[in-house]
């Protein structure tokens, strides 16, 4: 996880609204502190914690695992978004 | 669905809870709790700088909590799970009473403290009479 650093959560949401974007994407709010990343071929949703003002590098690597696999964009573009 | 920020969700949540339809029906509550990983939840946690990071592994999938506190993490890990299990608030609230899953003791206190810097634990389902 060397190459990734917690994120600001403003940071976060923008990198999401560009998620929603994206064909087979969905983005909302679920839960008390959570915001949830949808995939038609997913199982089940992705949450991300929004209580405190940073969102940890754990959670942006495995989202950015998850979106690489569907091929809907690219490693890069999503580290762009950040 | 549409994304929002945490001050506009906490609006819209306080906006639901005055006016919204707070209902509670029963056979929609037994559906989700029936829904709900009825197993134990693996959790392989570890101090992060300012926070505990877990990956909670779950029916092949695996999630992602956070928390500056044991308490905090733990609400987490319970807040990521109704999120994921598509449960809305209203009924999550309901079941935090009912169904609670919960670590034990003994993994809780390693939560708590700081010399330990990474463990698992198992949250479990603590036995109801509903």
């Amino acid at each position: 996880m060397g190459e990734y650093a917690d994120v600001k959560r403003r940071k976060v949401l923008a990198l999401l609204k560009g998620l929603g974007t994206l064909p087979g994407f969905k983005t909302g709010n679920a839960g008390k502190h959570q915001w949830i990343v949808k995939h038609e071929t997913w199982k089940r949703p992705f949450p991300v914690c929004f209580k405190n003002n940073r969102v940890s590098k754990v959670y942006i690597k495995e989202l950015d695992n998850l979106v690489v696999a569907t091929m809907a964009c690219t490693k890069e573009e999503l580290d762009s978004r950040l | 669905m549409s994304l929002m920020s945490p001050f506009r969700y906490r609006l819209h949540r306080t906006k639901e809870v005055l006016f919204g339809d707070n209902e509670i029906i029963y056979e929609v509550l037994i559906h989700h709790k029936a829904n709900l990983p009825s197993n134990g939840v693996q959790v392989a946690w570890e101090r992060d700088e300012e926070f505990i990071v877990g990956k909670v592994f779950v029916d092949g999938d695996t999630f992602i909590a956070q928390g500056k506190s044991a308490k905090e993490f733990v609400e987490c890990v319970k807040d990521a799970l109704y999120a994921a299990f598509n449960v809305p608030t209203k009924y999550a609230e309901a079941l935090g009473g009912d169904y609670r899953l919960t670590p034990p003791e003994n993994e809780f206190r390693d939560l708590n403290n700081k010399a330990i810097k990474k463990s698992r634990l198992v949250f479990g389902l603590v036995p109801t009479t509903a």
